[in-house]
């Protein structure tokens, strides 16, 4: 039948729902690796679902993912005062344990501190594809997916990561 | 230390054998330290479901939108049309965007039409015609001296009949029931109450309370009055007595004066005693004036 031809889009409230289950934590990710904690990456993340929910009758559900990666990315290409992207460590990091010595302690804390650095020398690309894939254990196929880039570009973004890495902190 | 392996470990697509090898390694109590020390810098928590309530304060309600935005485009639509109407009318068809010219008692004027033509207006008319003047027609209220250019139709519409020429000389008078057009160069169609009629140069059209008056012709070039004089050939009294309030702007009260007699005449504008001398006289009549805007005939001579 040619006439049940309706086109399918994401206005349907279920459908949106789910969308949002599926990419919102992904996209909030993606845009904290990239742009940090100082630009507000959960506003981003609403803002490309409203531009998603603005637009649902031109986007078909198997496109809803790369269009709110490629919204959130540009939103924040066009603001033009971004704040300078930082990651940070988590200062309190739950322990289980507290029979720390004090040299250790500290010991702990300047490793911190040059891992931090070290991950502030990263490009903008490297640091993302490589975040992902250690903290968030994103694999290769799916960071080429988000960030719209092939396979192996993003390999080389992490090997020429963990590369650099290795350099600063000199333990390799 | 061997960058495969390392890679490898990256990836997670270390085989069993491989594992051994890599955990054995010297290094790789600083691999595991490092790749631990990475969760420190883990994005925090997202929770999805309170992000989407508040989603869903945010994003612009839907549902009935769907038809509130198809209305709202018909609304813009239907706005556009009437303001693109109203427009039109305004401009084209209302009062607003004609021309009014009038003149008092006792003055003449001289227009230039929009297309050239050249109108000179006794005292007391008034003249109406569109600022773009697509169709020459003019509305007429008094007396007007036309010299239109040649072209298409010209219409001079007045309450009593229509005027209609393409190219000449003519004089137009429509004073309440008194309504004469006089040609004085080419061709023109006079309509009135039904009845129209071609008036060749020096041939008058006369309508005096709705009755036609022929054969009357006259052998002027232009209207007299172009020239500050009226001149009356077989009027009734009482169109020269108005005549005469309006050069002078006065009012004239005849007492037992028949004012249906036929005159024929003329009379200046500018001195008011000569003029009431020009046309008492003839008739055997006396005028008094009271004070400058008052005066009295009478039909007794003293």
């Amino acid at each position: 039948m040619m006439g049940g031809a309706k086109k399918i889009n994401v206005c349907g409230d279920e459908l949106f729902q789910e969308l949002f289950k599926n990419h919102s934590r992904d996209l909030y990710k993606f845009l904290y690796y990239k742009y940090g904690e100082e630009n507000n990456p959960q506003d981003l993340v609403q803002e490309a679902f409203i531009k998603l929910w603005n637009n649902c009758d031109k986007v078909p559900p198997e496109k809803a993912r790369s269009f709110l990666f490629t919204v959130a990315n540009n939103q924040m290409l066009n603001d033009l005062a971004r704040k300078k992207t930082v990651i940070k460590y988590q200062q309190e990091k739950p322990k289980a344990y507290t029979n720390e010595t004090p040299e250790f302690m500290f010991e702990e804390q300047e490793y911190m501190n040059k891992l931090q650095k070290a991950i502030e020398n990263l490009s903008e690309p490297q640091r993302v594809a490589f975040l992902l894939n250690r903290i968030e254990g994103k694999k290769h196929e799916e960071i080429a997916e988000m960030l719209g880039i092939t396979r192996k570009a993003v390999e080389k973004r992490i090997y020429t990561a963990l590369a650099i890495l290795r350099e600063k902190i000199g333990l390799f | 230390m061997d960058n495969d392996l390392v890679e490898k470990w990256i990836d997670g697509t270390l085989t069993e054998e491989e594992k051994a090898i890599f955990e054995s390694s010297g290094e790789y109590k600083s691999f595991a330290k490092l790749s631990d020390s990475f969760m420190a810098f883990k994005a925090p928590e997202y929770d999805v479901q309170s992000e989407f309530s508040r989603l869903q304060l945010k994003k612009p309600s839907r549902g009935k939108v769907v038809s509130l935005t198809w209305k709202t485009t018909f609304f813009k639509v239907a706005a556009a049309v009437t303001v693109f109407f109203a427009c039109y009318y305004f401009f084209i068809y209302n009062d607003l965007s004609s021309i009014m010219i009038e003149t008092q008692a006792g003055v003449k004027k001289e227009i230039l039409l929009p297309d050239s033509s050249q109108v000179v207006l006794n005292a007391m008319t008034t003249l109406g015609y569109s600022k773009q003047m697509k169709e020459r027609v003019v509305d007429l209220d008094g007396e007007a001296f036309f010299k239109v250019k040649k072209g298409s139709r010209f219409d001079v519409i007045t309450s009593t009949g229509t005027v209609r020429v393409l190219g000449t000389q003519f004089n137009v008078r429509q004073r309440n029931d008194y309504f004469e057009v006089v040609c004085y160069e080419g061709l023109v169609l006079v309509e009135s109450k039904g009845k129209s009629l071609e008036l060749r140069p020096h041939e008058i059209f006369r309508s005096i309370k709705g009755v036609v008056i022929d054969g009357v012709n006259i052998q002027d070039m232009a209207p007299s009055w172009i020239g500050n004089e009226s001149s009356f050939q077989s009027v009734p009294f009482s169109e020269v007595i108005r005549e005469l309030e309006i050069q002078f702007n006065v009012s004239v009260a005849a007492n037992q004066v028949d004012v249906t007699q036929i005159f024929t005449g003329r009379f200046s504008h500018s001195d008011l005693s000569l003029a009431l001398k020009s046309i008492a006289l003839p008739l055997n009549l006396n005028y008094q004036i009271k004070d400058k805007r008052h005066i009295v005939l009478s039909g007794e001579l003293e």
